[in-house]
């Protein structure tokens, strides 16, 4: 009854509407930012050739990362049901956490975890509440605080001395922070040699763009040295395996 | 020469003005929407929540309070404020929101932190927003046609492996152009994961920014590296 009851609320229109409605105005927000952004570029003497560009490039960009995303969606529909994943997944969470928060929901509730058959409605609603307030911090943030942050960035840059180049600084601890775990992730040589080869692949096509005068390679070296370092690690997999 | 400047500037104002307005009413919004889901929930079919459960799962997971926090701090600077605002709601800022705008940026020529470059980066992290939004919703919708393709052994590979793929496009020619301010986070990074020291993420971003800046005040202090400058004002 209790696992009916979950599998109801889970699955029910009333779950269907309210999830939508989030994803709608989340959508509306990033088409506002889009037109704003656009309408910004030209004020400031940026092309409609380089606006639409850099469009382009975003959206080839984003559909490969996409595609990952989807798994961890069927990962969690059979325990989350269809709505309540589709959410998060479309606004603000990530797959990792997702899952994390998931299933130390259900094991603090005393279910063996999110795959626990007997998980209840109780249970389904609590993960619920947990999931979407452990990941309020940064929306909250960047909602009542970034207006001061980024007076305090845009200060620093109009300082002389090291204060305007913090900023650069910044950016490179963050690359290694990001990418150093993966780069030198020795128990995945496999993923490191994808790594490498992506990452030889991009600087090959900037400068194969440079050598021919072929802008077009140059703006989409990214997406295309990252399915190119898929495609290799997809014909390498069988001497790693 | 000081027309174009105050002109500059007093665009660069009204600009800003306008994404913190928009970023803080839509971030209001979708907040509260949020908050809205559990809330309709819980009260159209009256369920009672486990409180014992739910706070020692709040005190489990909160880690991600702390990570949110520094992510903003360390991602806000290079995004920009409109990216900054649209990324933290519509999620996945590490794997593809920054990519998408650090990609979108050099496309436009333009510099992170810079006026053009504020624009660039937000009009490269919405486009991304809607694409992912969108890619999503197809998927929940067909499915069953895609599951061949993303269970299908052959591809597996590739999609687990798919963010070594875009960290080596993304971070190699940041790399390339800023070889000595990355060097030295680069070998703290390697005696980290060589002595497998374990950092959760909130620990590991501002201990690698920490370093950055440190290393890069003392490149710049010795005239060894010239870093680039953050120009606010600057057109392009």
């Amino acid at each position: 009854m209790a696992a009916e009851l979950y599998d109801y609320i889970a699955n029910g229109m009333l779950l269907a509407v309210v999830c939508g409605g989030v994803i709608l105005i989340v959508f509306v927000q990033a088409l506002l930012f889009v037109r704003q952004a656009y309408s910004h570029g030209q004020e400031l003497g940026v092309s409609d050739k380089a606006l639409k560009k850099v469009m382009a490039n975003s959206a080839l960009f984003s559909l490969v990362p996409s595609i990952p995303i989807l798994m961890t969606y069927i990962m969690l529909m059979p325990t989350m049901g269809k709505y309540f994943p589709w959410l998060r997944l479309s606004v603000v969470g990530s797959g990792t956490y997702e899952y994390l928060a998931a299933d130390t929901g259900a094991a603090a509730l005393g279910f063996q975890g999110m795959t626990d058959p007997a998980l209840s409605a109780e249970a389904f609603v609590t993960i619920m509440w947990v999931a979407t307030i452990c990941i309020l911090a940064a929306p909250v943030t960047v909602t009542f605080f970034l207006k001061r942050i980024d007076k305090t960035i845009v200060g620093m840059s109009q300082k002389n001395g090291f204060a305007p180049k913090v900023a650069g600084a910044m950016f490179i601890g963050m690359v290694v922070a990001l990418a150093g775990p993966k780069v030198l992730d020795y128990e995945n040589p496999l993923g490191v040699l994808t790594c490498v080869i992506s990452g030889a692949a991009v600087l090959a096509i900037q400068r194969l763009s440079k050598i021919t005068k072929i802008a077009i390679l140059s703006d989409f070296s990214f997406p295309a040295a990252m399915i190119f370092g898929m495609i290799v690690c997809v014909l390498l997999n069988p001497l790693f395996t | 020469m000081n027309h174009n400047k105050t002109t500059t500037r007093t665009l660069s104002e009204k600009q800003t003005s306008s994404i913190h307005r928009l970023g803080r009413i839509s971030g209001f919004l979708c907040v509260i929407s949020m908050l809205s889901v559990p809330l309709i929930v819980t009260l159209y079919y009256r369920i009672s929540i486990d409180l014992s459960g739910f706070a020692t799962t709040i005190v489990a997971l909160s880690a991600f309070f702390v990570v949110g926090f520094v992510e903003v701090i360390s991602y806000g600077p290079v995004l920009g404020p409109g990216a900054t605002y649209l990324a933290f709601i519509t999620g996945n800022v590490s794997n593809m929101k920054l990519p998408a705008a650090v990609s979108g940026m050099s496309i436009a020529g333009a510099e992170p932190g810079s006026l053009t470059g504020r624009t660039i980066s937000t009009l490269a992290v919405g486009i991304s927003s809607l694409v992912t939004t969108g890619v999503i919703f197809l998927g929940m919708l067909f499915l069953r046609h895609l599951l061949p393709l993303l269970q299908s052994p052959v591809l597996m590979p590739a999609f687990q492996n798919m963010i070594y793929a875009l960290m080596g496009a993304f971070v190699t020619p940041i790399v390339a152009k800023n070889l000595k301010g990355a060097s030295v986070p680069f070998a703290i990074m390697a005696l980290i994961i060589l002595f497998k020291i374990h950092l959760n993420h909130a620990l590991l971003m501002p201990l690698m920014v920490i370093t950055a800046i440190i290393w890069c005040y003392y490149l710049h202090r010795t005239g060894l590296r010239k870093i680039p400058k953050q120009t606010f004002d600057k057109g392009a």
